[in-house]
Parts: structure tokens; C-alpha cells; sequence
């Protein structure tokens, strides 16, 4: 299994390591291919002009999947309990995004801990295109 | 219109096998190539039954699903207007890890239909989409929730 990290290393308002990404439009129709979202409006360019938008846009839970890589590099891949996410501003092809994390609230019980985060995904311009919570379940390492 | 009486109804039940081909290439499409999901015997020797599913990979229920699309054909279903609609946010709720090889029974439904207010005053109406996944044991290991927005 996955070493856990210790929750006493972290304080209230600490950020985990961000991770960063531009998102391509291939990177877009891998997603459709690998999660099943065929919406035109992600991979037709031609259908999303003539509905009066510039061009393709990246589905939410694309940049919502990648900003979970934060998380579980941190926690490893079976700590997360709860995964909140909200859409809040459109992603463009080649729009760079930088996905973070901060702890809100900690709690400790015996020997198990919850953790919960703030979680935004913010573009190169400074808009916050996401915005969610996640809670963390830990085991407290002995030292 | 949407149809308030909907709150509650089943739309789907269905199989939701995890297939470790699946998972690599979900995590892969995510920029992700921690071996814990893509590489089975890494994945064992750390100890793990087999690939971890990624958070999100339960948002692979169109391969599954019986209707030709899900999320279109629930909104005609519930009477929602897809052209001032948007999907708003989206929530996994996890009992325990799931991993490649096992195979889940998925059940869909629609929760809570309620209306807020916005800024200029109108109404918006929002609408859950709750997905429930069991195991062989029939133990609910994990909730997806979709949260769809009909904008007046």
C-alpha cells in the first residue's frame, strides 16, 4: 500500500503541490473517447459555432479529473471519501489551468483523521473556472 | 416544463463491470500514468487487489447504460429545456475504494428537484441526477451525484 502522509504536517490554509496543465483539443477528444461525454459541443467545432460559441470547450470533468491528481498524489489513490466539484466558467483550447488545493478543517479521532480541502482549478488569466471541497480519510502514521 | 412528480423515479438500472483497460486509459486521458492505475501488477504487488478506479471514472456510465443518451434522453424525460441548461456540479461519494475486476449494478435516478432565485430575479430550477453503485455483496459503495441547472 501507499504511505500515507501524516495530517500533523499540514495546517489549516496549507495548499497541497499544484498541479498544472494547457489543455489541447486532443486532450479533449481523449477524455470523450475514454468517459463517454459525445456532446457535440466538445468536439465539433463546426456545431459549436453555430450555436454562437468561438469554438469547442473542454468538458467540466475533464479539468474536474485532472484536479483530483492533486489529491491523490498527496493521500494516494483510496483516501478520498467525498469529491465535490462546481462548474463555474468555460475552458477553452489551450486555456492553462493550475489545479489546487487547501485545507479547510482537520479533524482527528483516535487513530484516523479528516481532512478537508477547497479545491479551484484557475486559468492563465486568472478566471476560476472550478471550484469544489473534497474530505480526505487518513491514518495517523506512528512514529 | 419540468415535471416535479419525477422527483424520485428510477430511469436506468444496469451493469457496471471496472475493466482494468478502461481504467489505464481513463487515467492516461486524465494525464495521469501513476501505475497504481494503469499497470494490474504494480498495482497488486503494493498490495491493492488489483488498478485502483480513478475518483471520477464512474462519469463512464454511457458505455453501460441501455439508453442511447443518457443524459439528453433524462432531460426529455424530466421535460428540462438542454438549450438553457447546464450541468452545474457534479459529486462523488465514496463507502470504500473500488478497484478493476470487479463488477458493480448501478441504479439512476432523479433526486431532489427544487428552485432558487438568481441575481436578476428569476428563477432557475435544479435538478439532481443521483447514480447508486452496489457490489456483488450488494453493499452501496459509492453515490454519484449530477447536478443539472434549467436556467429561466
Amino acid at each position: 500500500m501507499k504511505n500515507l502522509p501524516n495530517p500533523n504536517d499540514l495546517e489549516i490554509g496549507d495548499e497541497l503541490p499544484n498541479y498544472k496543465t494547457t489543455i489541447s483539443r486532443t486532450d479533449i477528444v481523449k477524455y470523450a473517447g475514454a468517459g463517454g461525454d459525445f456532446n457535440p459541443l466538445h468536439h465539433d467545432e463546426e456545431f459549436a459555432k453555430s450555436v454562437g460559441l468561438p469554438s469547442i470547450f473542454a468538458m467540466g470533468l475533464l479539468h474536474g479529473g485532472f484536479l483530483t491528481k492533486v489529491l491523490t498524489d498527496w493521500a494516494g489513490p483510496t483516501s478520498v471519501k467525498r469529491y465535490k466539484i462546481r462548474f463555474i466558467d468555460t475552458v477553452w483550447p489551450n486555456d492553462e489551468l493550475s489545479c489546487h488545493a487547501a485545507l479547510k478543517s482537520k479533524e482527528i479521532h483516535n487513530s484516523r483523521s479528516l481532512l478537508s480541502f477547497d479545491l479551484s482549478v484557475i486559468t492563465q488569466d486568472g478566471r476560476r473556472v472550478l471550484a469544489g471541497e473534497a474530505d480526505i480519510e487518513l491514518t495517523l502514521q506512528e512514529n | 416544463m419540468i415535471d416535479k412528480s419525477m422527483s424520485g423515479k428510477i430511469i436506468a438500472e444496469f451493469d457496471f463491470p471496472i475493466v482494468a483497460t478502461k481504467v489505464k486509459e481513463f487515467s492516461l486521458a486524465l494525464k495521469n500514468p501513476d501505475p497504481l492505475y494503469t499497470d494490474e501488477a504494480h498495482a497488486i504487488s503494493c498490495g491493492y487487489p488489483s488498478t485502483v478506479m480513478p475518483i471520477t471514472f464512474p462519469v463512464t456510465f454511457p458505455f453501460h447504460i441501455k439508453m442511447k443518451d443518457a443524459v439528453m434522453d433524462s432531460m426529455k424525460l424530466l421535460g428540462m429545456n438542454e438549450k438553457t441548461s447546464v450541468h452545474g456540479e457534479a459529486t462523488f461519494e465514496y463507502k470504500r475504494p473500488v478497484f478493476s475486476n470487479e463488477s458493480l449494478k448501478a441504479v439512476m435516478k432523479v433526486g431532489k428537484i427544487f428552485e432558487k432565485s438568481q441575481n436578476s430575479g428569476k428563477t432557475m430550477t435544479l435538478v439532481e441526477i443521483i447514480y447508486e453503485y452496489f457490489d456483488k455483496d450488494n453493499e452501496k459503495v459509492l453515490i454519484f451525484t449530477n447536478l443539472f441547472i434549467e436556467k429561466s
